[in-house]
């Protein structure tokens, strides 16, 4: 009985006013580790929520760039074929949704580049093939944004792009890397495939180096019915 | 020699529960702070109010709309004559209201709010269509219609202060909804397991606040020292966030849960210092007499 009742108070004083402090030591390094993911997951969403604070998408002849936004319908249940009309949108104007399931990825795609249209979402180069055309469709995005985790795309993932005429699936080939100053993977090529590339994240200034995946081509579904389309 | 083994052995397994403790309290802190954002809108319409945001958002469109005047023709008269302080106010807690009332949805609603803009600028084109006899051909109807879109959607823009359509746009809008159930999830489970933890630490032989107490303190003194360390540090002031009313809605909120955490903290710290100074201080000196 004597022995059950010995309880905390039995130590060192000096060790009863310490194990407070190393508790809240041991809990704070643990909620620090912890916590690093959720962080830059947090950051993340932030600076795509509120980094373009002052984009405009007005047709008001104001800016150079006319930036316009399509609705596109994610959830198309109509009739699709195989072939159809693709059709190349203006620069500024949002061409696409980027979807990757895997790695929890939705952001739309805008035709044309810069920075006023890399704040909006992720960018097509207006020199590769239009989403459903023969070729090679190029994207890109900010890596400290819309395409921080473009990397954790693995072989076999898939990847998908709806436009206003059509649904595009891609499977993921393999992950590239290359320099700024190498267009290779960005030219055109005879398969029909999707680039994604951004920037090699790097602690310190940016990096010259470029990383992505090349997905290739494997279901064209063109909407048949124009009303459901968008 | 076993009574003394179990006694530190018991003492191990209180030290274990009392660190359990801490990550179960601080879990239904953050279960009771995302469902206090997520679940109600009465912190952003607070905020709406407190930050003056109306007033910011309506001088905003006035400079844009006196910018526009040299490109577009249209005075700025034609649009602020509809948009006042009032009726922006009224916008943004609609839209506000809206966005939570969707939230389980993921998708924002949108209704005819602004028509009230595109109305004032169509009778604009009608009234100078009159004056100067310019008969309402296709030009006239494919500029209405440009201009009626713009109108509606730089209003829209300016007021969305906390850019729901954009985090629509990117798919985040749908992940809140998700963010709220988890912390629901959170608040209800972690407070059950804190209970029954600090019922645990607290009334099994031998009886002793010292432990619960320990939990208490090492969870306020996180949040205490996390949140003084962002409040002094004026780190949410270093937002670079070009619009005035974003700008204005984002720190304050940022800064009204920060203090609500800290205000949580203290009173954790509080506690948990009572609790154990207690058992330490009282519980030594009423040993000391028996």
């Amino acid at each position: 009985m004597k022995g059950n009742l010995k309880s905390v108070t039995s130590l060192p004083l000096a060790l009863q006013v310490l194990l407070p402090i190393l508790i809240t030591i041991l809990c704070g390094g643990i909620l620090l580790l912890c916590a690093i993911r959720p962080y830059e997951l947090a950051k993340t969403y932030l600076r795509i929520a509120f980094m373009d604070g002052s984009a405009s998408v007005t047709t008001d002849g104001t800016s150079g760039l006319h930036v316009v936004e399509a609705d596109i319908n994610t959830e198309y249940a109509g009739e699709i074929a195989e072939e159809g009309k693709v059709i190349v949108p203006t620069y500024g104007s949002q061409c696409a949704i980027l979807e990757a399931a895997s790695i929890d990825l939705y952001v739309p795609v805008y035709w044309g580049g810069g920075s006023e249209l890399l704040e909006l979402g992720a960018c097509q180069t207006p020199s590769s093939a239009p989403i459903g055309n023969s070729g090679n469709s190029v994207i890109s995005a900010h890596v400290n944004t819309f395409f921080s985790n473009l990397t954790d795309l693995t072989a076999g993932d898939t990847v998908t792009l709806y436009t206003t005429y059509g649904k595009f699936t891609y499977t993921v080939k393999e992950p590239i890397e290359f320099d700024a100053s190498d267009e290779s993977y960005l030219k055109e090529k005879e398969d029909d495939r999707l680039t994604l590339y951004t920037c090699e994240m790097q602690l310190l200034g940016s990096s010259s180096a470029r990383v992505g995946v090349i997905c290739e081509l494997t279901e064209k579904a063109f909407y048949q019915s124009e009303e459901d389309a968008s | 020699m076993s009574a003394k083994g179990s006694s530190g052995r018991g003492m191990i397994v209180r030290l274990i529960l009392s660190v359990l403790l801490v990550f179960f309290v601080l879990g239904t802190v953050a279960g009771v702070v995302g469902t206090y954002v997520l679940g109600s809108p009465s912190l952003l319409l607070s905020q709406l109010e407190k930050q003056n945001a109306a007033e910011k958002v309506h001088s905003s469109l006035q400079t844009t709309f006196e910018t526009q005047y040299n490109t577009t023709a249209i005075p700025a008269e034609v649009y602020m004559d509809v948009i006042t302080v009032d009726w922006l106010e009224h916008q943004m807690a609609h839209q506000v209201t809206m966005a939570y009332e969707n939230l389980h949805s993921g998708k924002l609603y949108t209704d005819d709010s602004l028509l009230a803009v595109s109305d004032a600028v169509e009778a604009y084109f009608e009234s100078y269509a009159e004056e100067n006899d310019f008969e309402k051909d296709e030009t006239y109807t494919q500029k209405l219609e440009e201009m009626r879109n713009a109108a509606e959607s730089t209003v829209q823009n300016a007021i969305d202060v906390c850019h729901f359509g954009t985090m629509e746009k990117a798919g985040i809008f749908s992940k809140l909804s998700t963010l709220l159930q988890l912390s629901r999830v959170a608040l209800i489970g972690c407070g059950v397991v804190s209970v029954v933890l600090g019922a645990l630490l607290c009334w099994t032989r031998p009886r002793s606040r010292y432990w619960l107490g320990t939990s208490l303190f090492a969870s306020g003194a996180l949040l205490t020292t996390v949140t003084a360390a962002i409040l002094g540090s004026s780190a949410i002031q270093r937002f670079s966030l070009k619009d005035p009313a974003v700008y204005a809605v984002f720190t304050g909120i940022m800064t009204a849960l920060t203090q609500l955490l800290l205000a949580i903290g203290i009173l954790l710290l509080v506690i948990g210092f009572a609790l154990w100074g207690s058992n330490v201080f009282f519980g030594r000196s009423h040993r000391k007499n028996a």
